[in-house]
């Protein structure tokens, strides 16, 4: 695929570090090297020795003297190696990408730092993004800056509906703009709001229509391991042919959401762009929360992988299952909602009331007199 | 002060994310509020659950269950409460800025993030950009997908000089000069913070040179306007600062108070004092009648000038590596990248004294072979 067409300006502008370049030096060094380039401070100087984690159950982590250090400095920009390499070993298991060989992965800021950079990379103000409807409002906020132009897709009990995505790419190829198509979001598990998910065939037939349109699929899945039939359909990951899928993961819901680290994995001309613009800002991704999730995973293995999954799975369940039933008590007749199958939401529509006019200055003028209140 | 003159329109379209706003009033809240508005995972599901940090001095940081918590949860985007509050008072301690009751502060992911936002909330392609030059490398990496035009200040041993940043200003009409003169009793020069009486002066501070660089924690002071729009994208991108690298930092210096913080800054310090005077050794004893260079009166770079050579640029990239010796080219820190560069950069944080003396005899061989290279280019022309 060629990639350049779907690069913003700015981002096609974006050039690697000359520390960076300097670096690959090190790749085949001799050990004699002296190395005066990069203004690394002296870790002697930093004022931890040791640290301990406790994990639930009981078990101690200690990390040893280097991998403290590591936690401890500059790491590379991409993530610290070794979960890197976790990482992609555990994406090759889960997914089998068909264009494995040819597709890599970088360790982000939280998958929502990826998403952000993955929309500064593609997004010009005159192209088009897909996106469903209704969305993630973060999502939303993150175009409200960029201000490109939207195409909004409704959804049924399945997400995207297909007939009416492309109806809507072809009123946007003819509308005479100069942007072309250039991506569509979804969340394809336990969608945020709906918390509907996509079924396989629903799922093949927006790839196939991705593919015809020639979009980027943003595949933003933090809610896989949030199932609760032990169902998983195959991700969009799973079925990318072409190398136009860049998919984000999280450890948000299953590790921690504020050790700020997600994943992104994709096409390298495209990772690339996400990269860069990280070494520019944040350097690299908190590299002591890389360390302890790192540790935390070898410690597991996969058997204790699954099996903290399977723990999330039976806790989330019992909290849909309470929900439900409180609706039932106290909103039947008043609201309307379908039983999420995963995830943390339920999406609730009260049929009987008409928008009055803003509906999030209404929502937050009462929350906020709620919380002034109490 | 005005401010929406410096914002882009990208920045003027930012709008607060519903959700962050709502989960930020949490705060405030009764016991008695039913959250159900922020996707917030149940931190009960989190694997760690306590944790402990020994320090270089034996005392150790307990993270009990609650404080982990703390460390694995969402939290506010302008920065862990507690840590917030400690770095403003430090920053107030320091600074006293003259305007404190307009500005705000928030924790970023290194101060770089910060500084990127920062920028990326004012530049548009194309608009001029005053830096000092030689300009740190990070910054022009920030700058450049926006094509600025650049009005580099030339230095001095104290930088910036103030007669060249007037004459490249003065095609642009001021309508006032201000001169402000402080009297501020500090061991180290007063900061444009301390002296910023129109509130014009956004400052980026880090721990990565004194604490820890790989926890990625810095943070931003500024008029509250400005420091509002770093929010802004800072909600809807990373969300906040790494949390347990909050939580360990705002425990530090708790532990430390004011007395242990300056007790250890001053050891930094001393530390670095001592390798700087290792490193002039070094360069004494080697690159005497080959390089020129100022004395650096802090941080951790000699900048060294080699009047003998054209431009140091692949010099180092093509042919110091034979020589076992890599430093920056002086290039990757101008503005305009097409002209040659006489300059280069050595960090002498790392690197041991014998090191030292090993990379500028390295590097003095390095620049006599180029010398002879550039003087037979010349001659077969």
């Amino acid at each position: 695929m060629d990639y350049s067409k779907f690069i913003s300006k700015l981002s096609s502008r974006r050039k690697p570090s000359c520390i960076s370049e300097l670096r690959r030096a090190l790749d085949n060094c001799s050990p004699s090297l002296v190395w005066l380039a990069s203004g690394m401070p002296n870790p002697e100087k930093f004022p931890f020795r040791e640290m301990t984690v406790t994990l639930e159950g009981g078990k101690k982590l200690t990390l040893s003297k280097e991998t403290l250090s590591a936690g401890l400095q500059y790491g590379p920009s991409h993530g610290y190696l070794p979960f890197r390499n976790q990482l992609k070993r555990m994406v090759e298991q889960w997914h089998a990408p068909p264009r494995w060989a040819e597709s890599d992965l970088i360790v982000t800021v939280g998958n929502q730092d990826g998403i952000s950079k993955a929309l500064d990379m593609l997004l010009d103000p005159e192209d088009f993004i897909v996106v469903p409807d209704p969305c993630y409002s973060d999502f939303l906020c993150m175009l409200s800056s960029l201000a490109p132009q939207i195409v909004a897709v409704s959804v049924d009990d399945q997400g995207m509906r297909p007939d009416i995505l492309q109806s809507a790419l072809e009123k946007a190829i003819s509308s005479g703009s100069t942007g072309i198509p250039k991506a569509l979001y979804l969340v394809p598990n336990s969608c945020n709001p709906t918390g509907t998910n996509m079924g396989e065939e629903r799922r093949q037939e927006i790839y196939a229509i991705a593919q015809q349109y020639d979009l980027i699929i943003l595949e933003d899945d933090p809610y896989c391991f949030l199932q609760f039939n032990d169902k998983y359909l195959p991700s969009f990951l799973s079925m990318d042919v072409d190398g136009r899928v860049l998919r984000f993961d999280s450890f948000s819901k299953v590790v921690s959401s504020g050790l700020r680290i997600g994943f992104v994995t994709g096409p390298p001309p495209l990772l690339q762009g996400i990269t860069l613009h990280m070494q520019a800002s944040c350097i690299c991704p908190p590299m002591l929360s890389q360390v302890l999730i790192h540790e935390l995973l070898t410690s597991w293995g996969d058997e204790g992988f699954k099996k903290h999954i399977s723990d999330i799975c039976q806790f989330y369940k019992e909290q849909r299952d309470a929900m439900i039933q409180a609706l039932k008590t106290h909103l039947t007749g008043i609201c309307e909602w379908i039983v999420p199958e995963g995830g943390i939401f339920v999406w609730l529509k009260n049929p009987h009331v008409m928008q009055p006019c803003n509906p999030w200055n209404y929502v937050l003028q009462h929350f906020i007199r709620a919380v002034a209140a109490s | 002060m005005k401010y929406s003159r410096f914002l882009t329109q990208v920045s003027r379209n930012r709008q607060p994310s519903l959700i962050r706003e709502m989960t930020n009033l949490l705060a405030q809240a009764s016991p008695e509020l039913v959250f159900m508005a922020g996707g917030l995972p149940n931190a009960q599901m989190f694997p760690f659950q306590a944790g402990s940090i020994t320090l270089k001095d034996g005392r150790a940081l307990t993270i009990h269950p609650k404080l982990m918590m703390d460390c694995l949860q969402y939290g506010p985007t302008p920065g862990y409460p507690p840590l917030v509050k400690q770095l403003k008072d430090l920053t107030q301690q320091l600074h006293s800025p003259p305007r404190w009751a307009e500005m705000d502060l928030i924790v970023t992911a290194g101060s770089q993030d910060g500084l990127c936002k920062a920028l990326e909330m004012m530049i548009s392609p194309g608009d001029y950009v005053v830096t000092q030059e030689p300009c740190y490398t990070g910054t022009l990496s920030i700058l450049k997908p926006y094509k600025p035009r650049y009005l580099p200040i030339s230095g001095d041993q104290n930088g910036m000089c103030p007669e060249a940043l007037k004459a490249a200003l003065s095609k642009w009409k001021p309508e006032e000069v201000q001169d402000t003169e402080k009297d501020v009793p500090k061991d180290f020069p007063p900061s444009f913070l301390s002296m910023d009486v129109d509130c014009r002066v956004i400052r980026f501070d880090s721990f990565s040179k004194i604490l820890s660089s790989g926890l990625r924690i810095g943070y931003v002071t500024g008029p509250k306007p400005l420091v509002e729009r770093i929010v802004l994208h800072a909600q809807v991108s990373l969300l906040h600062a790494p949390a347990m690298s909050q939580v360990l930092v705002s425990e530090l210096l708790k532990l430390w108070g004011d007395e242990g913080f300056f007790k250890h800054t001053d050891a930094v310090q001393a530390f670095y004092l001592d390798q700087r005077n290792a490193m002039l050794e070094a360069a004494e004893k080697h690159l005497s009648d080959l390089c020129e260079w100022a004395v650096p009166t802090g941080g951790m770079f000699l900048w060294l000038k080699v009047p003998k050579i054209h431009d140091t640029w692949d010099m180092i990239l093509e042919r110091a590596l034979t020589k076992n010796v890599i430093l920056v080219p002086g290039k990757a820190f101008m503005c305009d990248s097409s002209k040659p560069c006489q300059y280069m950069r050595a960090a002498f944080s790392i690197v041991s004294p014998e090191n030292m003396d090993k990379g500028c005899k390295n590097l003095a061989e390095l620049i006599r072979e180029e010398m002879v290279l550039q003087e037979s280019n010349a001659s077969s022309d």
